[in-house]
């Protein structure tokens, strides 16, 4: 899994009907403490809002969060970051 | 499956509940490029550990012997040492 | 997954049996930073119904194929939502309305 700061929100009236219901976000993909590039993700906790600090999941697994067949999602957002410790 | 070295771990309250009960752990892949990822752990690792990465979903299911929780990253061992070529890294 | 224009069609006779039916579109990915087009360009399986010029979501890898019309065929990309706005940063980065208006 990965990490991100949920930046924004995406409206898309015509999608995938596995996609109905399921928020997409505007994440911005941290890595090493990087700041990367903008990504959509699907938020499986349908509580992340612009601010929050998460952790994702990628490919496959992304769609296999929603427990339903037929999700098309390569990025979802797992949970919430309360505490980042890297000791080393 | 990696090599990578366990750096920290991660706190999580909210989060899927099928994630209840396990333990996340930040890992820094030792394949050159330093990437760090948070992992799920299967084999009691710890911080300053060198462990064996299983880097799919159907083998994290697999080690984790649970068919609800949905992981893509699990450490599945703990390293004593490796080599490559004639040298012999300790782990 | 991304955001991308389309930006062209691929008609293909001669294919895998397995691709048959399927609509194949080119994307152009966008950065959402800049909002430019910016990356290779990509063959991508159409699921809505998306047109060109047209600002689409897409997926990538095996999620690609989980959709009623790519499941089970041979595809690593798929067009999954047509987008109408996106809100970034506290602004609107892009809006479909106003493009098509203007």
């Amino acid at each position: 899994m990965y990490t991100g700061k949920v930046e924004g929100t995406v409206v898309a009236t015509v999608k995938s009907p596995g996609l109905e219901g399921i928020p997409l976000l505007v994440v911005r993909v941290i890595e090493n403490g990087k700041e990367k590039g903008r990504i959509i993700a699907a938020d499986s906790t349908r509580q992340a809002g612009t601010g929050d600090f998460v952790y994702l999941i990628g490919s496959r697994e992304a769609g296999r969060m929603f427990r339903k067949p037929l999700v098309p999602a390569d990025a979802a957002i797992v949970g919430f970051i309360d505490d980042y410790n890297e000791e080393l | 499956m990696r090599i990578a070295k366990v750096v920290g771990n991660v706190v999580s309250t909210v989060k899927d509940v099928s994630y209840e009960g396990y333990k996340l752990l930040i890992i820094e892949n030792l394949d050159g490029s330093g990437k760090r990822e948070i992992a799920f752990d299967a084999a009691d690792a710890g911080v300053g550990d060198t462990v064996l990465l299983i880097a799919d979903g159907g083998g994290s299911t697999i080690v984790l012997d649970d068919k609800e929780v949905v992981a893509d990253i699990t450490i599945c061992g703990v390293i004593d040492h490796y080599t490559i070529g004639d040298e012999t890294v300790p782990c | 997954m991304q955001i991308c224009r389309v930006v062209g069609t691929v008609v293909s006779t001669t294919k895998a049996e397995k691709l048959s039916g399927l609509k194949l579109l080119l994307v152009r990915p966008i950065d959402m930073d800049t909002m430019e087009e910016k990356g290779p360009l990509t063959v991508s399986i159409d699921t809505v119904g998306a047109g060109e010029g047209e600002v689409v979501m897409i997926v990538g890898g095996s999620s690609s194929r989980q959709t009623a019309a790519t499941d089970g065929t041979p595809v690593d990309n798929a067009i999954v939502a047509i987008i109408d706005h996106i809100d970034a940063g506290h602004k609107r980065i892009y809006d479909k309305a106003a493009r098509s208006g203007s």
